[in-house]
């Protein structure tokens, strides 16, 4: 079987350089959210709020990511530009664009500005059970473990000679069964894994109810101005006669 | 104290089981290319999950967890709202599909659950197309050629789960799985 080639370890592409970086997450997904929500408006109001918001990605140093964004899905924007416009009308494609684009690019300053474990954080002060922003957290910090256990078992059953015809979309139907030797090994570690991790989370005191976070976030008056705006500006958008 | 719905060694075996599914879509690349190819491990570790946590919401859950992991890691073409909704409807889809059809362990209904939850990662890119305000026709005809990958890789990935809980039940693991517990 022939296998793509791969990144050799997992990351998550934190841009440090950007001066949100240093803003509060809950000010960040509430910005995004926002955000998300101006897709809904019509072309003239569009257009301002991707005008404002680009000026706002260069301020924040993120426009090379949202250009990087836009560029994986430049195919689907060409292709549904190209038929809108000609078979409905150039406004519509126009719209249907910009706002694919919006929609594509809101939370990439959310992403691109917060680790996970200060999103677990954040989405812990807004309310989620602390259980489950753990798992945000053991999740993020055990994928480069199971790359590796994929690695490994995918050698490993390689060198028993497991998938010794190359592997394409003629022979997956008669091959899936042999899919089975890696599920299987994977599985059982990842479980045996998960009992490990259970029993030292249960040593620490995982659901005593005195428990507080390392780390705690500040809300700062930035955050609150940034919140202000943002609300301010989609209000402004959506209601603007 | 409160009993928790998901015990603490569930939980954490539904997070391996999320990390796991981000794990294989990076490392397990196949020579495939076509849409929804990586649905073959994705599917298949998702109906294990819902057997080894046997609880409803278990698919769910794992579908939003892997959903945020594939979010920071950038995975998915259409952005990160795209990926968050998108992995976790196939979770949601599983519970549903689980709901009505019964023991995944068959592997009639392993494959059924697979093609359901596979097929609504479908839906969620046809609404996102629609949303944007595109005529649902064009959405239709421009992802035409992906349904029938997305409901074949579905129908793999659901029957490599059935196989890989049959293989497992053989092994022992449920028994193992049991003394842990």
């Amino acid at each position: 079987m022939k296998w793509k080639n791969r990144k050799p370890f997992i990351s998550t592409d934190l841009e440090e350089a950007s001066p949100l970086r240093n803003f509060d997450p809950r000010a960040k997904l509430f910005l995004s959210l926002c955000a998300s929500v101006v897709v809904m408006l019509p072309l003239q109001r569009l257009v301002i709020f991707l005008g404002i918001y680009i000026i706002f990605m260069i301020w924040a140093r993120l426009f090379s990511r949202f250009l990087k964004q836009l560029d994986k899905i430049k195919w689907v924007l060409i292709f549904l530009f190209l038929v809108d416009w000609l078979v409905v009308s150039l406004q519509l494609a126009v719209e249907v664009t910009l706002r694919l684009t919006v929609v594509t690019s809101v939370f990439t300053v959310l992403i691109a500005t917060t680790t996970p474990g200060e999103l677990a954080l954040a989405l812990e002060r807004l309310g989620l059970p602390y259980r489950f922003a753990f798992s945000i957290r053991l999740a993020f910090q055990s994928l480069s473990m199971l790359e590796q256990e994929w690695q490994a078992i995918l050698e490993a059953q390689k060198s028993r000679g497991v998938f010794s015809d190359i592997m394409n979309i003629r022979t997956i139907f008669t091959k899936v069964g042999d899919l089975v030797s890696l599920t299987v090994p994977a599985i059982v570690l990842a479980t045996r894994q998960a009992w490990v991790i259970t029993e030292s989370a249960t040593a620490r005191g995982f659901d005593s109810p005195m428990r507080k976070p390392y780390r705690q976030l500040s809300f700062t008056t930035r955050d609150w101005v940034l919140g202000i705006i943002s609300a301010g500006l989609v209000l402004t958008l959506i209601f603007w006669r | 104290m409160k009993k928790k719905y998901f015990s603490t060694f569930q939980l954490i075996v539904l997070t391996l089981f999320s990390a796991l599914i981000v794990a294989a879509k990076i490392a397990l690349r196949l020579p495939i290319q076509l849409p929804g190819h990586s649905g073959l491990f994705w599917m298949a570790i998702m109906i294990v999950a819902t057997r080894v946590v046997p609880k409803k919401g278990a698919a769910s859950f794992v579908g939003i967890v892997s959903g945020i992991m594939a979010t920071f890691m950038g995975l998915g073409d259409f952005g990160s709202l795209n990926t968050l909704i998108s992995y976790s409807a196939i979770g949601i889809g599983v519970d549903l599909a689980l709901l009505l059809l019964g023991n995944p362990e068959n592997l009639v209904v392993a494959t059924l659950v697979g093609i359901i939850g596979h097929f609504a990662k479908f839906l969620v890119k046809w609404a996102f197309g629609a949303i944007s305000g595109a005529p649902l026709g064009f959405v239709a005809l421009g992802l035409a050629r992906s349904i029938i990958s997305y409901l074949v890789f579905g129908a793999l990935g659901g029957l490599l789960g059935g196989l890989t809980l049959l293989a497992l039940k053989k092994a022992g693991f449920f028994a193992y799985l049991a003394e842990k517990k």
